[in-house]
Order: structure tokens, then sequence, then C-alpha cells
């Protein structure tokens, strides 16, 4: 028996014989079983190469153990320092009314006409008010809706507003307006460029995927008054800063390539292949529009795959991989709100309901749309900074929000890299914390993180150069063919 | 070190000053020495002279004559000149790799050091940086890099010295070269609190991550985690750090393991530098068990610089000819090598890179001769 000291680790088996271990501060290792069995028993000669091996990734230590625990202890630390960003995402929703109709809608749009839906300026202020006084020195507010377009007054209040308190407060703020841009005119893309407001709108892929969804009022496609704008806004605002997101659907589960293809084409800097959130319209339509999560997961994979393939040929990043590789390979924190732990709900990001009312989550305020207002923290009118952000609700809710802390997750050998979220358990189980084994939400991030551990695996110089440049936002690291 | 030779004009205790050709008006020849083909009366008043005629009169300052090379020496480098006719540069003002060299003493003993610590006196070293940093006061320098041996074994002087290169040349670039073990102490690196940390930089030898090789390698146990201590340490108050690691026969198949360890463990690090071994001192002793041939350590140290150079890491390639490293790795290879030890090969004369190569280590007991293989071309950057 050897006298060197394992540190905790996860770890699980996979299938070619393999262990994939990791330890608390998320630097991994592959062993072979015997290996494994020779370790854990106190039984593998200190000289052996795989003791170096799990020595330089703190899996153990004999003598210096002060050493490697100060390491960890770094790393933790750097891998949670999102945490000292106390709130830095602000989403206003400026009005609930929509020139559209989507068949996935997650907020239920009201109608065009539905004013009773905006806020009011004297709202906006209160909310810009409460926003800086959150600690972060760069607080981004993003404009939601329903179309924000449709309550441009407020916005453009807002933004004025926010750019004076920033600049009395000596904050760095940004700005991003959600639209689906059909009805966005010449001179709203003007303010926006501006005042530097970046633009993140949706496509979700070329005309007939796009169609089968996105639909304005009576039901006709919008994919030509999309095309249009997106031409104008990326002329006036610029290129870089116009982004766009994709729902996957039943419609393009199978053709996320022509996705792919179509994103490629319009010159986009990359993609997010994300599956459908089961809230609101998509809730009720969940029959046409839905999908198991096991089938995204696979049609996921394939496509990460399809687009590691295009980058050989230009620079386009898939940027759920991109985020969590980032996670799996870089000692550094990601800010991702909707998969940390703690969960990122209230403490990373927050959201302000046309009427004041202040929700951790997007998806939050969506269930309250949805008649329950189980996570309604307050309202940005009547209730204090310190009422909303210090209160009971959220302290509990984000204690009870961790992996660490949480079987099963807790022994998940992704749990490092992985997060929850307490909004989606509720809505799924009644529960902020449950046992989220065969959970869409576990299904879906343990079946990605295992497809994207085995590309590691089998990476090349060339794959590996790919995803790094994601990773590093470098792409002169990849030589083009 | 340059160290030119002649004869003393009598047995005078050694002192430094600064080389002027032109010649100083007479009060402000105290603190120099002048240049000069052959002892007059303009010789009056000099702190020293060095000549390559003959040797002067019984009124002259102490002088060193019959010196051949005088046309190495520069208007404003620091001498010091003794009585057996030596001529050491302390500092050469047309170069960028000037030292302090603080004292001959170390708390390691590596395997393959080419300047064998000693158990001596540090003393005379201290002084005679004291008296450097006073010649230099108030003139522009570019770099100044406080060695030894270990450096911070003199203590509290260290702090004294490295304040004065801080603060007195904000201009230049002060680089320590330290294994970084005394900064474990945490009450010893405290007293780096007041020193500005802009202009500074602690340039610290790393071999390898795995406590076993890094001890064998420099020849004291417990070395390997007091200086990754170190490196902790001083990067909490704010210090910038650099890891050096010699590549050897001992280290360079853990190369990979080693660059992907600084990444997840030392990210904060400002550079990184692999070096090839200098075959002097005791590296020259030891030199069959710790040198290797480039064909060997090549594509290790290829994909060690490459996992580097991909998570965007500042990497550097020192003491390694451009022809022997590998090829996709060549842009991050420097001009590393002192110029008074750099020397070439004669096939080097017909290579189209020589200007852009390290060279060799004139100092270097055996060199790969049989791996030079001059460009025809300028390779592509």
């Amino acid at each position: 028996m050897n006298q060197y000291t394992i540190f905790p680790f996860q770890f699980a088996r996979l299938s070619q014989n393999d262990i994939l271990m990791v330890n608390e501060c998320g630097d991994f290792l592959f062993l072979p079983e015997d290996i494994f069995q020779l370790f854990v028993n106190h039984t593998l000669p200190e000289t052996s190469e795989y003791f170096c091996k799990l020595k330089s990734h703190i899996f153990c230590a004999d003598e210096n153990i002060e050493i490697a625990l100060q390491k960890t202890a770094a790393r933790y630390r750097t891998r949670k320092s999102f945490l000292r960003e106390f709130t830095s995402l602000h989403m206003m929703v400026i009005t609930l009314r929509c020139n559209q109709h989507c068949e996935y809608c997650q907020v239920s749009c009201a109608d065009r006409d539905a004013h009773k839906y905006d806020m009011s300026k004297e709202t906006a202020i209160k909310v810009i008010d409460m926003i800086f006084q959150s600690p972060t020195q760069r607080p981004k507010i993003e404009f939601q809706g329903g179309e924000p377009t449709l309550n441009w007054d407020v916005v453009t209040a807002s933004v004025l507003y926010a750019e004076k308190i920033a600049l009395q407060q000596n904050k760095n703020v940004s700005f991003v307006i959600c639209t689906n841009l059909t009805g966005i005119t010449t001179s709203q893309l003007e303010f926006c460029k501006d005042h530097n407001i970046a633009i993140s709108t949706s496509l979700d892929g070329e005309r007939s995927i796009h169609d089968s969804c996105r639909k304005d009022k009576s039901g006709r496609g919008t994919y030509d008054a999309f095309m249009e704008k997106l031409e104008t806004a990326r002329k006036i605002v610029g290129e870089d800063m116009v982004g766009a997101l994709m729902t996957t659907t039943a419609f393009s589960l199978n053709k996320l390539k022509d996705v792919v293809d179509e994103y490629v084409r319009l010159g986009m800097d990359g993609i997010f292949i994300r599956s459908l959130n089961p809230y609101g319209f998509a809730a009720e339509q969940s029959a046409t529009l839905g999908y198991s999560m096991e089938s995204f997961v696979e049609k996921y994979l394939e496509v990460l795959k399809y687009i590691i393939g295009l980058n050989a040929r230009v620079f386009f990043p898939e940027q759920f991989a991109t985020l969590l590789f980032s996670r799996i390979l870089s000692p550094f924190a990601t800010g991702f709100v909707d998969l940390q732990s703690p969960s990122g709900a209230g403490i990373s990001g927050a959201i302000y309901d046309f009427d004041g009312s202040v929700f951790p989550a997007d998806e939050a305020r969506m269930l309250a749309r949805m008649g329950d207002r189980h996570f309604c923290l307050g309202n940005a009118a009547t209730s204090s900074y310190h009422d909303i952000f210090a209160g009971r609700k959220l302290k509990e809710m984000t204690s009870g929000a961790c992996v660490e802390t949480t079987f099963p997750c807790a022994f998940c050998v992704y749990q490092a890299f992985c997060g929850t979220d307490p909004v989606r358990n509720y809505l799924e189980s009644g529960s902020e914390v449950r046992n989220m084994s065969h959970s869409p939400f576990c299904i879906k991030h343990k079946g990605i993180l295992r497809g994207l551990f085995d590309i590691l695996r089998k990476a090349d110089d060339m794959t590996k150069d790919i995803i790094w440049s994601w990773i590093t936002y470098n792409p002169s690291l990849v030589r083009r063919i | 070190m340059r160290v030119l030779k002649g004869l003393a004009s009598r047995n005078f205790s050694p002192f430094i000053g600064e080389i002027t050709r032109k010649g100083r008006t007479f009060y402000s020849r105290k603190s120099s020495v002048l240049l000069t083909d052959d002892m007059g009366l303009s010789a009056l008043g000099y702190r020293g002279c060095i000549t390559s005629g003959s040797k002067g009169k019984f009124y002259h300052p102490d002088h060193i004559y019959n010196v051949e090379n005088t046309d190495l020496l520069n208007e404003g480098d620091i001498v010091r000149l003794d009585n057996v006719g030596n001529i050491e540069v302390l500092w050469e003002c047309n170069s960028h790799q000037n030292c302090l060299f603080l004292t001959e003493r170390c708390n390691c003993r590596c395997v393959m050091c080419p300047q064998p610590p000693q158990n001596s006196d540090s003393s005379v070293f201290l002084n005679q940086a004291e008296e450097v940093l006073n010649l230099l006061k108030g003139k522009q320098i570019s770099d100044c890099c406080l060695t030894g041996g270990e450096p911070t074994l003199v203590g509290d002087k260290f702090f004294v010295l490295l304040r004065r290169c801080v603060v007195e040349h904000p201009e230049a670039f002060i680089t320590v070269l330290s294994n970084g073990k005394l900064f474990s102490e945490h009450s010893f690196t405290r007293k780096l609190s007041n020193i500005p940390r802009e202009n500074c930089i602690f340039c610290i030898s790393l071999h390898s991550e795995i406590d076993m090789l890094h001890d064998a390698i420099v020849g004291v146990h417990g070395s390997c985690s007091a200086t990754q201590q170190g490196i902790y340490n001083l990067a909490s108050f704010g210090f910038p750090v650099e890891i050096r690691i010699v590549i050897s026969r001992y280290n360079y198949r853990y190369l990979v393991q080693f660059a992907e360890h600084m990444y997840n463990y030392f990210p904060f690090c400002a550079h990184f530098v692999f070096m090839g071994l200098e075959l002097h001192g005791c590296a020259a002793v030891h030199s069959e068990e710790i040198d290797v041939d480039p064909l060997e350590y090549g594509p290790y140290l290829r994909d060690a610089v490459l996992l580097m150079i991909r998570r965007g890491m500042p990497v550097s390639v020192y003491n390694i000819p451009l022809c022997m490293c590998p090829s996709d790795i060549r842009h991050v290879a420097s001009q590393s090598i002192s110029s008074w030890k750099n020397i070439w090969m004669e096939e080097c004369n017909r290579c189209m890179e020589k200007d852009n190569c390290c060279g060799f280590f004139s100092t270097s007991v055996s060199i790969h001769k049989n791996f030079i293989k001059p460009f025809t071309e300028r390779i592509e950057r």
C-alpha cells in the first residue's frame, strides 16, 4: 500500500474500458480500468507514468498536499468568480405586445393593440434605478418583449436614462435589444447604432423551416420580411452587432444541417443550437412542436460534428459547445445564466416584467404569465433593492440550486461543468429542488457532455485547433482549406 | 560577462568606473575611467584608465595597459578594474541583457546549472551592484536583470536593490531570475509590498510540476512545492511571473503534461519559456546524464508549445537554434543568448535565417553540430 492521498473526485465508466475522472475544480483525465483499480486501492506504483499524470491533474499527492490543495482552491475560486459579478444581466420586458404570433412563443404574446401590457416610462426609470444598485461594474440591459420596438419611446427613454446614470456612477453599461426585426424602422436602427445597442434577433433556418413557426398575426410566414430587414440592420448597425438565435422544433430537428447552412450562407458569426423550452404556446403545442430530449441530444451531436467539419473551411463556432468546451478545458469562469451552480437565476440575471415585477429568470416570468407567480421577487416600483436581491426568496432558491450539494448531481461526473435551473424544476416537478435523474434537463446536459468528451478523446490536431479557436475566439488558429 | 585583459599599473584595490572615450571636464572625472590610446596629461583626475598602449607614469591614475580589443568597450559602459589586469564589463550600454549579479550562493543544486554555486561572501557583489546603480542613476536604461546564484538569498539587500532598480528606472524593464523558493514564506514575500509592480517581472525556474522530477533536477528535496508556493505568493502580491523550464533528459518527455498543468493551475503567469541547455559548469560535468538531442525532444517540445499557443498562452523558446526547432513552433523561438557568449558555426554563415536565430553558447562543451541545417531561403512567419 502506497501512502499517497487521494483527493475527492467524480468518475464514470465509459464504453471503451476507460474511466473518466473529474476532480473538484473541473480538471479531468481518462484512465484505463486496471490502472484505476490500482489507484483507488493505493497500489499504483509512485514511479509509474500514470501516477505522474494523476498527480499532474491533481487527483492525488504524496507529501506536498498543501500546494496541491492551494492549486485546487485557486482554480475553484477562479471557476466560481462569476459570483463576484453580482447580477450583470438585466432584462426589461418593454411590452408584451407583438406583431408576430410564433407557434412556440414562450411568453404567449399579446395583441398589437393591448397597450395595457406596455411598460410605462415611470416603471422603466424605477427599473433602471434598481439595475444600477447591483454591485456589478458592467450591467447589461436587454430589452425584451413581446416585440420591444412596438413601445419604442420607452426603449429610447430607458437607454438615455441608463447612459446618464452609468456616467454618474462610472459604470460600463451595454444594451441588447431582442427583436424579430420585421417591424423595425430605419430611424430605430439608427438609434441602435448611435447608442451601441446590439441586436439579437431570431432566425430558425431557411425559408420553409423559419416560416413553419415564425408567423405574423394572420399566420403567414415572416421569412421575406425578416431577410429584408436583416440586410438593412446589418448595413446600419454593423454586421458584428446583429446576432441571431434559433429554436429547434420538430420541424427543424431533422434538418439542423440546413439551418447551419443558412447561417453560414448569411455570414453569421456562429450558431447556438437551442432546444425548445416548455413554456407558453410551446407548452400548449408540444404535440406538434416537441420532441424527446434524447432525440435532441442525438441530433445536436450529429450537427455539431457537421459544424466542426465546416470549420476546416470557415470560422463558425457552435456556441453551446463552445461554452461547455471552455468549462471542460479551461480554468476560467464562464458566464451563462441558464447553466450555473449556484443557479444564475437572480444572482447573474434578473428580469423586470412590463408592470415592474421582478423575476429571477425569463422562465419565471413566463410561468407567471401561465398563472403561477411563485417566483415573483417583488416590484421595482414598490420594493427595495435589498428586499428583492437580498430577500428570503432569492436566498432560499439560490442555496438550494447548487449541484454540489444536491443528490444525485453531487456524484455526477459532469457536475463541475453543469448547473441547475430551479424554475424549470418547479415547473416540471412542483419543487425547486428535485432529483434530476431522467429529467429532460439532465438527459440533455449529460448526453451532450458525454458526446463532447467523446469528441475530445478522439480529437486530432485539426479538431483541437478548431475547438480552441472557438474557446479563445481566435479564428487564425485554424489553417483553413 | 565580458572580460578584457591587460597589465595593472600597480597593486591597486579593485574599483568600478564608467568608461569615457571622449573625456570629461576635470571636475567630473572622479567616477570615470578614461579609455585612451596613450597615457598623457589628459588622463589626470580620472578614477582610472585603460589603454591599448604602454604603461603610464607614476603620476597617472591607476590603470591597465597593453589591453587588446578596446573597441569592445563603449562610452558609458561600467567596468571593474583589478590589480591582476582584468577589466570586467559590468554594464554594457548597447546591450539589452545587463545583469546585476548579487551572490554566488544558491539554495538549489541544479544538475544543469551553468554557474555552479559557491559559498562565497556576497558582500563584494552587493557593493558592486550598488556602485553600478549609483553610476546608472539618472540615466535611461532599457532593462536590468537581478541574478546570481539565487539573488533572494541576500535577504533585505535584495529588496533594497530591487526597489532601487524599479524606482530609479521606471523606464526600464526589471527582471529577477530566481527559483522563487524563499517566496513560499508569506512574511518574506510581504517585503515586496513597497515595491512598484509595473515594470518588474519574476522569472522563476520550474522544470516539472511533479515533485519527484523537479526535486531530482534541482537536487534539493522540497524545492518543487516551495517554488510553486512562491509563484502563488508572488502572484497574490500582484507581481507578474514568468515560468522558465529548462529542457533536459530528465523532463523532456513530460513537457506536454507540464504545459497542460501550467494552463490549468498557473494561467495567471505572464509568460512561459522553454529553454535549451547551456552545457557549462555542472551541466558540462553531467552532460551525458542531461543532454538530449533535438530530434529526441523536438516532438514533445512541439506538442507542448502548440498546446500553449492553442490556449492563447504567451510562450517562447530560448536557446534553441531555428534549424533544431520543429517548423511549426519556430515563430516563438527568440534570440536569447547573451551577446558576449553567443557564437555561430561555420555552416551558419550560409544560412538565410542567421540574423533571426539564437545561435549557440560559446560556453557549451558540446554542440549538436550534426543537426545544423542552414536555411537556403527565408522561412515563413
